[in-house]
């Protein structure tokens, strides 16, 4: 008996949304060595996020679409791309892109090893790192969460778009 | 352990992930590597090496990659007399038990899950060294 489809029910209350966003504070806690906290959830049509850089993976849930965003402040990813390479940068380039884009595919690799165990089907695209993140919101439905590493400020969000 | 000297070649699509398995293996003192962008050009990386006499004794290498993937890369390298007993482990965001039991049956070393620490990374090399040097015994 397969788990059930994620298109049965609202997208982003199933167990697969969930797995994902705590796969993403997972993974950031893996290499800053601190759990983000997790703020409010927003909903909205044509998201706006003042991230200046993130990684982007198309992807097929249980056979509904999904885009899943990791957008980063452009400071907070620099200081992970420091944690995880051991260099710094100042500015965004190919390379933080390059490392967005590994982070966002790590984060769905590891929500997606005991959901497919449960018998969830995914279908991957591959991930890409990206500028231009709330062109690639536009007329999309998306839930945002929000992470902090520091109290009140947004440090980096979770974006899933169907 | 590898011989300090060991020659690894390591495959990944993203540099980043090169870049963290290449400074993970410096760190514990293997200077001496390689590296790919695909597994096509990985295994052309591998017949390189065997063919100008700097042959690879480790390869690293990601699941999910264009052109050819880890495990397309693991099945070539196995069927290739050259390359068959070459140590290989694989780099993977993902630990589904499927996969698993694909790529154990397609003769992976050993098989290590992002995001890793450099310890975690060590353990797993050292237990491919030991299942390697344990095959050359018998």
């Amino acid at each position: 008996m397969g788990a059930p489809k994620i298109s049965d029910r609202s997208f982003f209350e199933e167990e697969v949304g969930l797995s994902l966003f705590e796969a993403a504070a997972k993974t950031v806690e893996s290499y800053f060595g601190m759990r983000p906290a997790k703020s409010n959830p927003i909903l909205a049509m044509d998201l706006v996020v003042p991230f200046e850089a993130g990684g982007l993976i198309l992807f097929q849930a249980d056979g509904t679409a999904v885009q899943m965003i990791l957008g980063f402040e452009k400071n907070f990813l620099f200081e992970l791309y420091f944690k995880m390479l051991g260099d710094r940068v100042t500015e965004i380039n190919g390379d933080l892109l390059d490392c967005a884009a590994e982070l966002t595919n790590i984060v769905y690799g590891y929500a997606k090893a005991p959901l497919v165990n449960k018998g969830h089907s995914f279908a991957p695209g591959r991930p890409e790192g990206t500028q231009d993140l709330n062109s690639r919101l536009k007329n999309k439905k998306s839930l945002e969460i929000p992470f902090q590493i520091q109290p009140d400020k947004k440090t980096f969000s979770l974006i899933l778009s169907v | 352990m590898f011989d300090p000297e060991t020659r690894f070649l390591v495959v990944d699509d993203f540099k980043t992930m090169r870049s963290i398995v290449k400074r993970t293996l410096e760190a514990a003192g293997f200077r001496n590597h390689g590296e790919a962008e695909d597994g096509a050009k990985g295994f052309e990386a591998l017949v390189q090496g065997y063919e100008t006499q700097r042959p690879y004794s480790c390869v690293i290498c990601d699941w999910n990659m264009p052109n050819l993937t880890g495990l397309e890369l693991l099945r070539k390298v196995r069927a290739d007399a050259r390359f068959k007993t070459l140590p290989f482990m694989l780099v993977t965001a993902e630990n589904e038990q499927s996969q698993v039991i694909e790529a154990a049956k397609a003769g992976v070393s050993n098989y290590v899950v992002k995001p890793f620490s450099p310890e975690e990374f060590n353990n797993k090399l050292k237990l491919v060294y030991n299942k390697h040097s344990a095959k050359k015994a018998a």
